[in-house]
């Protein structure tokens, strides 16, 4: 076989060792990278920074530990941004999975800052259904939440005391792995007239872009670098903005292999 | 009768649900409110179905020796056990419920989903091929998005490839995406108004 040929044909346990060698590598060695923010995700962050004080923002908790690496470094940078400025943040889950991830988002950010549960925070749990959780909180968030996750009663919370429905929340941001972003625009966004801002996995970013530019979404944080973007904003950087150079060096990686894949290709076929 | 039953109340509740999204009376509301709260206890049904088909499932595989049959048992233990301490004990930050999940579940899930660099890596080398003018454009788009999603590429480019990234996601995908959104809407659409008609009917079971 011609080095042209293997070229073609590079076994995929090479290709394995090389991204795993790289990963591991990446995270070792230190690589200072410069992160620019873009259009969507600054139009979130600017959104938060416009707010006054004991405003509300609704993050719902959509996704699962899959989805952890990209999505749970986004809401902590959210979470932080918020309880900083003052800005009261409910959290909900439509995603079962997304209580956990929603309880050490909040409790580290809120421990940090100084935020008390109830009173500048709240992580109000799952309930089962999408959508009808979606119109339910419309009516009345405390009826269709009766307890947090705690299992404190929430009609009495000081959170509460301005906070009924929509008409009362500034933001609501759906931190989502799956199609969540569509039921938050459909019923909350056009029903209900909330405004909404998502942050997605980056396999996820495209499908959102026409929400973008109808105005049914006011920003959009996208995948991993999105969320490295948003911890560069609010001053704190973490696990995001570290997560760039090993994604950086995978990426660089598999452009190589798709350049090598062609070059091989070609060279083969004008043999032939 | 037993076929007739659904579909006439399918046929109504469809019609007056139509009718209220249009309606913003009071009562209207209180209507949406009240159809809201029996779907959210519909749908708590559907989470015991899927735990009777799960139990019945590895319970099945046990019995038979089947293929795995320890991992079923891990698989109903772990359900059993997370189950019992969610429900008897507390679920916030720092108790038992939150440990098993911390430190069980999401490092487990965390890893599966993690594989896929792997795959997508040699995927990507096998399938990005310019073997016509559509791959070649496909290929393209794929490294400068790929280049444009990492700060890296943004250095190596002058910022060039961040703002490609961003003309090829808010004009020619979102072009594409917004076609295909609304002919899937107007499928639902044609669906929904063939289920409402009684026309589709294989939601009741059967072919006809």
């Amino acid at each position: 076989m011609s080095i042209f040929e293997w070229l073609l044909k590079i076994d995929r346990k090479y290709i394995f060792l090389v991204i795993g060698v790289l990963v591991l590598a990446s995270f070792f060695i230190p690589f200072k990278m410069v992160i620019k923010d873009t259009v969507p995700v600054k139009n979130v962050y600017d959104s938060i920074e416009k707010m006054d004080e004991n405003s509300c923002v609704l993050i719902s908790f959509d996704f699962d530990p899959s989805a952890e690496p990209e999505l749970l470094p986004m809401s902590k940078a959210i979470i932080r941004q918020c309880l900083r400025n003052k800005v009261k943040v409910v959290a909900i889950a439509l995603w079962p999975q997304g209580v956990g991830l929603a309880e050490n988002s909040l409790t580290t950010v809120a421990e940090e800052i100084g935020a008390k549960r109830g009173k500048d925070w709240v992580n109000l749990g799952w309930k089962v259904g999408m959508f009808q959780v979606v119109l339910a909180i419309g009516e009345d968030i405390t009826k269709t939440f009766s307890k947090d996750n705690a299992g404190t009663p929430t009609k009495n919370m000081e959170i509460f005391e301005k906070v009924k429905n929509y008409n009362d929340i500034d933001l609501v941001i759906t931190l989502a792995a799956g199609n969540s972003p569509d039921t938050w625009v459909t019923f909350a966004g056009t029903k209900y007239k909330a405004k909404i801002a998502a942050g997605v996995t980056a396999v996820m970013a495209a499908d959102y872009y026409p929400y973008l530019q109808t105005k049914q979404m006011i920003g959009l944080v996208n995948g991993l670098k999105g969320a490295a973007e948003y911890e560069t904003l609010v001053g704190k950087p973490e696990k995001a903005v570290r997560g760039m150079t090993p994604q950086s060096a995978i990426h660089i990686a598999i452009i190589l292999f798709i350049l090598l894949g062609n070059i091989g290709y070609f060279l083969t076929k004008n043999k032939k | 009768m037993k076929r007739t039953g659904p579909l006439v109340v399918c046929f109504i509740f469809a019609i007056i649900m139509m009718v209220q999204a249009f309606v913003p009376h009071p009562f209207s509301e209180d209507f949406l409110q009240l159809s809201n709260n029996h779907l959210m206890v519909m749908s708590t049904f559907a989470l015991a179905i899927g735990i009777s088909t799960f139990v019945h499932l590895h319970l099945t595989k046990i019995r038979k020796n089947g293929e795995g049959w320890y991992f079923s048992i891990v698989a109903l233990v772990g359900m059993v056990v997370t189950a019992t301490v969610g429900i008897f004990g507390k679920t916030e930050a720092g108790t038992l419920y939150d440990k098993i999940f911390f430190y069980i579940q999401n490092p487990m899930q965390s890893a599966m989903f993690s594989l896929l660099a792997f795959f997508m890596a040699s995927a990507a080398y096998r399938a990005f091929r310019a073997r016509s003018f559509e791959a070649t454009l496909l290929l393209l788009a794929a490294i400068i998005v790929m280049l444009g999603r990492v700060p890296i590429g943004d250095l190596m480019t002058g910022g060039a490839t961040s703002k490609i990234t961003e003309f090829l996601f808010s004009v020619p995908n979102m072009a594409a995406k917004r076609a295909i959104m609304l002919g899937v809407s107007l499928g639902v659409i044609a669906t929904s108004l063939k289920i409402i008609f009684g026309i589709e009917r294989s939601w009741l079971g059967g072919t006809d």
